[in-house]
């Protein structure tokens, strides 16, 4: 591109400053922030996963995971999860097509389903305290609320998140364009999703394996 | 230009593959939890969803994030650490599940096993039982037993002891009965199927099961001689053994 052209780019998009391309990369910034955090939260769930793992079976006192695990509970609320990473992707899809009104209502119902999901934790985690497993009761209370509760905490956030982006584009303060507002919220959102798919799996399932 | 400023009209919709995806994840996740109800493949439990859950994970990944089709800086920063978070999985799960250990991680293995045999109350650590899986023993070193797998007085000794204690539950030409003892013409064995292995069983016996401790009514040399026979009736297979019971170790 020329650089009168580049010029005169820059004049209509005023206000778009944020997003300016990365010279070196050719890719937006904010996407490229987004996916090295993602990165760095790859090692941070990681570790919260590997010391469940290396403490479970070594717990002294009940309640044990066999015990106080609800498959069907748990089955449901992951399905719920799930689908709402294909609400959100239709929300990024949606955005993406120009449809900002369509992008608004698939980013509420993303943001209410994950909700959901935080409800049902805190009910697990209710039920699991009233089962006598709390933080300090074992180390597979430890490791078990730590990981889950980081997870449930970033949910939280991803609602939140979806929540003031949704209003943004309920405002009309999210142009067609700047559509990767809306990606970049998708990307963190369906990676909590994916920590839950690791999750559910390999602490919850492999325990029912047993 | 590849411009940052999205150009909604030069995008094609991914409705129909998003929607494709979403009833895939539902079908594999409704088979991983209908999986757990069918018992007959209780023995591939784990392989089957380990695959079933990083396919979901490669599917959310490359579709939904479409890390697929986009940028290669982004696979870059988010594959990279991911495998390191895989790396020190691995590495902190050796410590746990030392099987996984591609070599030299026999020490550790026994270490391991001890302190979760001594959790539980479990676990023969007697110097027999040692040296059993360690392969040594200290009266029968492998020169010893060189000599004895050469010489056929052993062999002829180690006979006549199996028809005076072992045949009555392993039946006379070693092809087991059913409900007692295996079949030790095969090449099948429940407690190891080495020299130093069943030396082991045949002085302690098996906790639990027919087989009993041997060492009050045997001599240590007679105990050799028997489980020398026994070891040279491997692969034989006498007709109408018992069925292979155990791990299959190698024939000869």
């Amino acid at each position: 591109m020329s650089a009168h052209a580049a010029e005169a780019m820059h004049d209509d998009d005023h206000g778009h400053e944020d997003l300016v391309e990365n010279n070196y990369m050719k890719v937006p910034n904010v996407k490229l922030a987004i996916w090295t955090f993602l990165g760095s939260e790859c090692m941070f769930f990681g570790s919260l996963i590997a010391t469940y793992f290396f403490y479970l079976d070594k717990s002294i006192t009940g309640p044990l995971p066999g015990e106080v695990f609800s498959i069907g509970i748990t089955s449901i609320s992951t399905f719920i999860l799930l689908m709402s990473s294909f609400t959100m992707a239709m929300a990024v899809d949606s955005a993406k097509s120009g449809t900002m009104t369509k992008s608004r209502n698939w980013l509420f119902i993303t943001a209410f389903l994950g909700a959901i999901f935080v409800g049902f934790q805190v009910y697990e985690f209710w039920h699991f305290v009233h089962l006598g497993l709390t933080l300090q009761t074992s180390l597979f209370g430890s490791t078990f609320y730590v990981m889950t509760g980081f997870h449930g905490a970033h949910v939280s956030v991803g609602v939140i998140w979806l929540i003031m982006v949704g209003i943004l584009a309920h405002k009309g303060n999210i142009p067609a364009e700047k559509a990767v507002m809306v990606e970049s919220a998708g990307l963190y959102w369906h990676f909590v999703d994916i920590v839950w798919i690791i999750i559910f799996t390999f602490v919850y399932l492999l325990e029912f394996a047993k | 230009m590849s411009g940052i400023l999205h150009d909604p009209k030069s995008y094609h919709s991914h409705k129909g593959l998003y929607i494709k995806t979403a009833t895939i994840l539902t079908v594999v996740t409704a088979a991983e939890i209908g999986l757990l109800f069918v018992e007959a493949l209780k023995f591939a439990f784990v392989p089957l969803l380990v695959i079933m859950a990083v396919y979901k994970f490669a599917v959310v990944v490359g579709t939904f994030m479409h890390l697929k089709d986009d940028k290669t800086v982004f696979r870059v920063v988010f594959i990279a650490p991911l495998f390191m978070a895989m790396a020190m999985i691995y590495v902190l799960g050796l410590l746990v599940m030392p099987h996984f250990a591609p070599f030299g991680a026999g020490e550790v293995r026994l270490a391991v096993q001890k302190s979760k045999d001594e959790r539980m109350g479990t676990g023969d650590y007697s110097p027999a039982a040692i040296a059993a899986r360690d392969n040594k023993m200290p009266h029968l070193t492998k020169e010893k037993y060189a000599a004895m797998f050469a010489s056929t007085k052993d062999f002829t000794a180690g006979e006549k002891v199996w028809g005076a204690n072992c045949a009555s539950c392993h039946r006379k030409d070693g092809g087991g009965l059913p409900g007692l003892g295996p079949n030790m013409t095969d090449d099948c064995y429940l407690h190891g199927g080495d020299v130093y292995s069943l030396v082991n069983t045949v002085t302690n016996g098996v906790k639990g099961k027919a087989m009993i401790a041997f060492k009050a009514q045997l001599s240590e040399e007679e105990i050799d001689q028997v489980a020398l026979y026994v070891r040279k009736m491997r692969g034989t297979n006498v007709a109408k053994g018992k069925k292979c019971e155990g791990d299959k170790v190698a024939a000869k």
